[in-house]
């Protein structure tokens, strides 16, 4: 071969993608809409020639509760007295017509949404007349491909609530999904009640027997049409709520994948199914309910399942599409959504519908469709208030020099909307929306405390000459009406944000450049959030899971500092580490031990708080593993011994084996998710359930899955 | 992992350099073709294509690579942040750089040919129906670029 085409051919060979850079995509497209902001920085200058000014008068979209208290509606129900809802606003109302109230009847309010509604056809399309240059621009790139306002994350928040974070070091003898807060419940791919495990894979969820770990078998095995697709599920006694995506087109599988390049958007429909599971062999399907838009996210509280989606809005001939519905509880027809009680947010632009339907599972009670024109990108639910959060792009300044149009991105703003909703009864009901500078990272960089709204933002700006980007971290707490009352700036500027964690009237907050700050933040004084203090040491976390009251542990990568040929430094990534920090003395952090693994390993549970099993009763830590070493590629699932006295260490390692492709090539198996029921855990791929001793380690079982 | 995550992530580490690499020689920039690199798979994310076979697969991501960086080199963006600075990216024998470098000064129609003909060892048509270019044209710019480089390079580009 010509030498030169060799030359060429190596120097190729050389130009690889950082691992660093792999993860950070896979988070991104996983979990942050921060992409956005990237795409943004890109927008084709003629779509953005028409200059508006929308973003000069910033001001904080809140509107006075005050206006909810003229709008109260005095409601009789007749539930028994214990059931009363916590609220101060409640109580009030409770005190005041208390003495009226003799037989068992209780009263509760019912409260008016704050937002506006939008009332009728035409005052939807003035308020969507109104859309600006960057909507345009969504309009437009949709058609030919480019990325869509409604980037949609596929997981759940993370926060602490007043008294304490979720508490998922069970006292049942089977572990539940690692969720935020206590007492909400999150959808994952598999939950297990103990007897039987639900587990969502291949396009079907199955229902495995797992009462006897030598002998586990495939009960029944739920399947659907080809377009529709098992997101995620919940168990509630005898109930099984499946989530499901229907994309309402699949002629993309159909036509020459090239052409696909171009076909329009497509929007997908959310379904939620509720089967009765009385009888394990044969499920009834109980009730349906259909929403359009993408699935967002979703939370259980009690006996109530909350579903949030997101849906474009598609500009037809016939005017602006109205989205629709159908519950199977009322009649299997498909509805718009009533416009008296769509909502919008005055002085936003929007290109999509916001949508949450609330049901229970206990009644047949119609489900409480809420629609708002908005779209939400992470929430957070604590058992009384969902936040729902919207990260809106100002448009940057253009400048015109010798006839060429340049976008000053040092100009753009990015700025966080948050839409705050008093969950009621499977009702929700907007009470307040804030807006603040910046972006947050996941969910996890919310949390409540005292009725206050703490979140942690990135915001970027960029330096004209240099083109430098710097970086500005910022938390802010916000009051019951979303009213900033307290600020902390310059947490660590220039890094970037990578974890946070709110326990109770203390934030945790990862920061990484080089080396791993850990702050921790004092909350006790909301007006004046302060750090206590921090901790630098190599590598970051990406993810802090609490272990008790006063220790942490983060998940993440260990990295090094390398100097480049020419001299200049780079940071790589060198592999998962764990870390257990005490923060018992909040002014001095400390890193009591930490564990890496193998060189170039990564794990969904650095990004992904459901896949990560963790038991400090049974000292157990766990969670997938890829690697790869000298090309080799391997998938495992890696089981940690951790606790106080004696650290982190690696009890064993799971495999699955390989699977075979139709290309001839062997794929590893990826292990989604363990979980243990007694002292056998249990691991799943798409292909086995696998179960093991959790003392000896010794293979118990293995179940093959088609 | 949902099985659309670990769909991604497999792709990745199949196309994931090769994207990063055709990236570059597009935009030259790193932190730019570091940018495309997500947005490809971002895009793959949300429309999880379907495709009839593994070639198809290729070629669709090579396309959208290069739709992508369409779009980034006609903005002020491109313009701004100024051309990919040598020193940016190392390789551990000189004689590769030099070649490297020089393909890389070559016009973007040319170099984006040059490295899937010769790196990702596909054939002019293939290239033909990725670029949705008659063939012709794929040829005549091949041979245009080999012309060029053997005014720069001893030996050209020409297989032996």
């Amino acid at each position: 071969m010509n030498k030169n085409i060799e030359n060429y051919k190596k120097a190729l060979n050389e130009l690889k993608v950082d691992d660093n850079l792999k993860e950070k995509a896979l988070n991104n497209i996983f979990q942050s809409s921060k992409l956005k902001n990237d795409i943004n920085s890109k927008i084709d200058i003629k779509a953005k020639k028409r200059k508006q000014n929308i973003f000069t008068n910033l001001k904080i979209a809140t509107y006075s509760l005050t206006t909810v208290l003229a709008g109260v509606i005095i409601v009789f129900v007749g539930v028994s007295a214990n059931n009363m809802n916590k609220s101060s606003l409640n109580e009030w109302a409770l005190q005041d017509t208390s003495t009226n109230n003799t037989n068992q009847q209780i009263i509760k309010i019912k409260q008016n949404d704050i937002l506006p509604k939008v009332g009728s056809i035409d005052n939807l399309n003035k308020i969507l007349g109104n859309m600006n240059v960057q909507d345009k621009y969504y309009y437009n790139t949709r058609l030919d491909g480019v990325a869509s306002e409604e980037f949609i994350t596929a997981d759940s928040a993370m926060s602490i609530t007043e008294k304490s974070f979720a508490d998922i070091s069970n006292t049942s003898n089977y572990s539940k999904t690692n969720t935020q807060v206590k007492g909400v419940d999150e959808a994952d791919i598999v939950k297990t009640d103990g007897n039987y495990i639900y587990y969502v894979a291949n396009q079907k969820v199955y229902i495995v027997d797992a009462k006897d770990p030598k002998n586990t078998k495939i009960e029944t095995t739920l399947e659907y049409e080809e377009n529709m697709i098992p997101q995620e599920i919940y168990i509630n006694n005898n109930k099984l709520v499946v989530i499901l995506d229907k994309s309402e087109t699949n002629n993309m599988q159909k036509k020459n994948a090239i052409a696909c390049y171009d076909i329009a958007y497509y929007d997908s429909e959310t379904i939620v199914i509720t089967y009765d599971m009385r009888s394990k062999t044969n499920l009834l399907e109980k009730r349906k309910i259909q929403i359009e838009g993408n699935y967002i996210n979703s939370r259980m509280i009690n006996n109530e399942v909350y579903v949030v989606t997101n849906k474009s809005i598609y500009k037809t001939e016939e005017g602006n599409e109205i989205p629709q519905y159908m519950d199977t509880v009322k009649d299997n027809e498909k509805h718009d959504v009533s416009l008296e009680k769509m909502l919008y947010v005055p002085e936003t632009k929007n290109t999509s519908y916001l949508m949450i339907a609330g049901f229970s599972l206990e009644n047949d009670k119609e489900a409480n469709i809420k629609t708002i024109l908005g779209s939400g990108h992470e929430i957070y639910c604590t058992e009384d208030n969902l936040y729902i959060t919207r990260v809106i792009y100002g448009e940057p300044e253009e400048k015109e020099e010798n006839g060429i149009v340049s976008v000053m991105l040092a100009t753009q703003t990015v700025h966080t909307e948050i839409y705050k909703f008093k969950l009621q009864d499977t009702d929700v009901i907007s009470t307040a929306v804030g807006k603040i500078e910046g972006r947050a990272l996941n969910q996890f960089s919310m949390g409540e405390y005292n009725k206050n709204f703490s979140i942690v933002t990135t915001a970027d700006s960029w330096e004209e000459k240099s083109s430098t980007r710097h970086t500005k971290n910022t938390l802010y707490v916000l009051n019951e009406k979303l009213e900033q009352i307290g600020i902390l700036e310059n947490i660590a500027d220039d890094e970037n944000l990578y974890a946070a964690r709110f326990m109770g009237d203390k934030a945790y907050v990862v920061t990484f450049e080089q080396i791993d700050p850990l702050f921790v933040i004092d909350l006790s004084n909301p007006t004046q959030p302060k750090i206590l203090g921090e901790l630098k040491i190599p590598g970051y976390s990406s993810y802090l899971q609490p272990y008790d009251e006063t220790h942490l542990i983060g998940i993440g990568q260990d990295t090094e500092t390398e100097t480049t040929r020419t001299g200049s430094t780079r940071t790589v990534t060198k592999g998962v580490k764990v870390s257990l920090f005490d923060v018992s003395d909040y002014t001095n952090p400390k890193e009591m031990y930490s564990l890496v693994l193998n060189d170039k390993s990564h794990t969904n549970a650095s990004y992904n708080h459901k896949a990560l099993l963790f038991s400090k009763e049974k000292n157990l830590l766990a969670f997938q593993l890829a690697t790869y070493e000298k090309d080799q590629y391997k998938q495992e699932y890696v089981i940690l011994s951790i606790d106080l006295e004696n650290g982190i260490s690696i009890k064993n390692k799971i495999n699955h084996g390989y699977e075979k492709t139709e290309y001839g090539s062997e794929y590893p198996i990826t292990i989604d998710r363990g979980l243990y029921i007694n002292n056998n855990l249990f691991t799943l791929s798409d292909k086995k359930v696998k179960v093991v001793d959790l003392q000896t380690y010794n293979e118990i079982s293995e179940l093959n899955l088609l | 992992m949902a099985p659309k995550q670990q769909y991604i992530e497999n792709l990745m580490q199949e196309y994931g350099d090769m994207v990063y690499r055709l990236a570059i020689s597009r935009v030259k920039n790193k932190e730019e073709a570091e940018d495309i690199f997500q947005e490809v798979f971002l895009k793959i994310y949300e429309k999880m294509p379907e495709f009839v076979n593994k070639e198809n697969e290729k070629y669709w991501i090579i396309r959208v690579t290069i739709n992508l960086s369409k779009n980034s080199l006609t903005t002020a963006w491109h313009r701004k942040v100024g051309p990919l600075l040598e020193q940016e990216i190392t390789f551990t024998e000189n004689e590769s750089r030099d070649v490297y470098f020089e393909v890389l000064r070559l016009p973007l129609k040319y170099r984006t040919i040059i490295q899937l003909f010769y790196y990702e060892d596909l054939t002019i048509e293939e290239i033909s129906e990725i670029m949705k270019v008659n063939s012709n044209t794929i040829k005549t710019r091949l041979r245009r670029a080999r012309e060029k480089l053997k005014t720069i390079l001893e030996g050209g580009f020409e297989y032996e």
